[in-house]
């Protein structure tokens, strides 16, 4: 823990990301002072791994950019600071971007990019930078949203399936399988389409189909996790059920679950892109990436600008995902750590 | 292997049953009914057409008291009304005080049928419902097809490009995966896994423009959005050329995620003691990658082939979408967005059979491919 570069990683795994720390977590194992310097080495371990991969690094370098881009773009583009208490600043630099996602300009339709629209206009005249940088925000926030949705969901229902196991399980399971079998971007479409279009369906809708894959994963950790001495010491001092699963087994899954989790980031944005580009994702005023490659499929041979950059942001941004979840599952495959 | 297909079909039952519940209730229940916001409809119309679909009462309610008909000696029906006897009684959708709308009027008449009088004679005659195969009619589509018409204009179509794109991800895909297995580390392997990755991000939204943008709005190659069948009824085929785009498009996303199931397969049969024994044997290298290995390296990627067709039909709609072909999938969002609910509740029915039947099917080339698995 001594070098700059490890205690980075080793703070990582301090916040996970259910909001437990792992302090806590391990202060519930038997072996504390073991496990801690295991499981410190093991983040450790990877991260070397990791930083040795250039292609992963390279997407989590693009990954931050865009999250930096959106993130900033946003606080100044998404909300008119002009009249906010001691946001003055923010305010000058509204008015030096004199463009907001959802301010139509019927003089500027169509324009090609330029010195004062840098990736043109589209249709309404709106300036396609801002509404791609508010779409990457947006994109990411579903993302990000529904990904926890379905981690929440998908970790408690594995880890409640495995541990409690017997008839309990199999009904569990069972009800998994059936999911499983529907047709599910259906049930998300008639679910979309039916309720008014806001983010809180879109999340719900997405999310709730994507824990499936992560129960599965989670229980079948928890199986072999259930019988080892950790569980059945904290089961002989009198832990609950409840404090057994969630404080004493779930930690111990966290090493697939975190790969299977970034992996599931760029799957759901994709979703939240079909479901956008078929109409039924993010309410009109609002961009996403998915709208707006929707939004410039039409005239996309006479202004091809409104198509390629809001494609192009998609893709770059999915695909330095994917590279990254590629790299972490690799630098965390217990299989691999064996070689 | 005979008691686990019978099984199997069995199962299809309840697990239909729970599918079409679902998606009924989730769309009784949410506001809006299909012909609400028909502008052209006169009120009493409107009035008619929700009084004849059971749409102007709530699904649920507490009554005390319950109507019925009896027959007048002249053979008209008189209405009366009668105090509810609190208990159980499925037929008319009766639990104590609580009875709801959508058993008796809407859900019943849906999915086991209703009697219907004739128009010319008066005499009352059982229609089956989806029991029977009977989905009713399209309630957006003017020119009133039933639902099964509907379906059956839309599947040729995307039956031919999802097929056409499952072909393409295998013939792609299992080649790639197993030369880069085949020869690990080296460029072949590296460029095969990158442009894997490239495949599975770059969605068919992006694809699809962009080789529209590429290979038919500057090179001319193929033509962008526009379908020629060689010949117009119901077994006719689709002009090859124009399915071209689609389905490249759409089997992206499957060559690279076969390519990679195969890949890793691959490489963790080469390495078994059965694959050093046939080489051993001296058998060449063509035989012991195709013949021994490959086998028992084809079942993640024959089990992938039934969330596939999941994958193929979410990747359907968004395909027609871009090339403006009017596949099932176009037909699906429309009666979504529109509240069609006999036509939705239809191809719900339909994709939920091809799914668990293919399925099960991928369940049964199990068996043929591994020996080792055993149904009881």
């Amino acid at each position: 823990m001594a070098r700059p570069d490890d205690f980075d990683i080793a703070n990582e795994h301090h916040v996970t990301p259910e909001g437990a720390g792992i302090d806590e977590v391990l202060t519930g194992h038997a072996t504390t002072e073991a496990d801690l310097v295991k499981g410190s080495s093991l983040w450790r371990d990877a991260w070397r791994r990791l930083r040795k991969n250039r292609v992963a690094m390279m997407g989590g370098f693009i990954t931050l950019v865009v999250v930096a881009i959106s993130l900033v773009g946003s606080i100044g583009l998404l909300h008119d600071w002009t009249g906010a208490h001691g946001y003055e600043r923010l305010a000058r630099l509204s008015d030096i971007l004199p463009y907001t996602f959802d301010k139509t300009s019927l003089e500027e339709t169509n324009l090609s990019p330029s010195i004062h629209h840098w990736l043109g206009t589209d249709v309404l005249g709106r300036d396609l930078l801002v509404r791609i940088i508010v779409g990457g925000t947006i994109s990411l926030t579903v993302g990000l949203v529904a990904t926890a949705v379905s981690f929440v969901i998908g970790v408690a229902y594995g880890a409640i399936a495995g541990y409690l196991g017997g008839r309990t399980d199999q009904v569990m399971m069972r009800i998994v399988d059936i999911i499983y079998s529907l047709p599910y971007i259906f049930v998300v479409i008639v679910l979309v389409s039916i309720f008014e279009r806001n983010f809180l369906v879109l999340f719900a809708a997405i999310g709730a189909v994507s824990w499936l894959t992560m129960a599965r994963i989670v229980r079948g950790q928890v199986l072999s996790l259930r019988n080892q001495e950790f569980v059945e010491a904290a089961r002989c001092v009198g832990a609950s059920r409840f404090s057994i699963i969630f404080r004493h087994i779930v930690p111990n899954t966290l090493g697939p679950v975190i790969v299977y989790t970034t992996l599931t980031v760029p799957s759901v944005m994709l979703q939240e892109a079909f479901l956008s580009f078929l109409g039924l994702g993010v309410p009109p005023p609002f961009s996403s990436w998915g709208t707006l490659v929707n939004e410039g499929v039409g005239p996309m041979a006479i202004y091809p600008w409104q198509l390629i950059f809001p494609a192009l942001m998609l893709a770059v941004t999915l695909l330095s995902l994917n590279f990254l979840g590629d790299g972490l599952r690799d630098a965390l495959d217990p299989q691999m750590r064996k070689e | 292997m005979f008691t686990f297909v019978v099984k199997r079909l069995l199962q299809i039952i309840p697990l239909l049953v729970i599918i079409m519940t679902l998606t009924f209730f989730v769309m009784r229940l949410a506001p809006g009914n299909p012909f609400a916001n028909e502008k052209q409809l006169t009120e009493v119309v409107q009035h008619n057409l929700n009084r004849r679909f059971g749409l102007d009462r709530p699904m649920f309610y507490v009554s005390l008291k319950e109507s019925y008909t009896t027959l007048r000696p002249d053979g008209t029906e008189q209405w009366q009304t009668r105090w509810i006897f609190p208990g159980w009684n499925t037929s008319t959708g009766t639990f104590g005080f609580f009875r709801w709308n959508g058993f008796d009027n809407q859900y019943n008449n849906y999915f086991i049928g209703r009697s219907v009088a004739d128009d010319e004679t008066g005499a009352r005659m059982w229609e089956w419902g989806v029991v029977g195969g009977n989905f009713g009619p399209s309630t957006r589509f003017t020119d009133a097809r039933s639902v099964a018409e509907v379906i059956w204009t839309g599947l040729p179509l995307s039956f031919c490009l999802g097929l056409l794109a499952y072909l393409l991800a295998l013939v792609l895909g299992i080649p790639i995966g197993i030369v880069a297995a085949y020869r690990q580390n080296s460029l072949v392997d590296y460029a095969s896994m990158g442009s894997a990755v490239f495949g599975l991000s770059v969605p068919a939204l992006v694809l699809g423009p962009i080789l529209i943008l590429v290979l038919s709005l500057t090179l001319y190659i193929f033509p962008p959005a526009l379908m020629e069948w060689w010949d117009l009824g119901p077994f006719s085929v689709p002009n090859i050329r124009f399915l071209v785009l689609p389905a490249v498009t759409l089997s992206a996303v499957y060559t690279a995620y076969i390519a990679r199931l195969m890949r890793a397969a691959m490489l963790e049969t080469l390495r078994t003691d059965y694959v050093r024994t046939a080489r051993a044997k001296g058998l060449t290298e063509r035989a012991v990658v195709l013949r021994h290995a490959l086998r028992s390296a084809l079942l993640p990627v024959v089990s992938f082939t039934g969330p596939a067709l999941a994958f193929l039909l979410a990747g359907t709609i968004v395909v027609e979408r871009i090339f403006a072909l009017g596949g099932l999938g176009q037909f699906f969002l429309q009666s979504a967005t529109n509240r069609d609910y006999t036509l939705t509740l239809g191809i719900v029915f339909f994709v939920s059979v091809v799914l668990i039947v293919m399925n099960l099917l991928v369940d049964i080339a199990y068996a043929f491919i591994d020996p080792r698995i055993k149904y009881d």
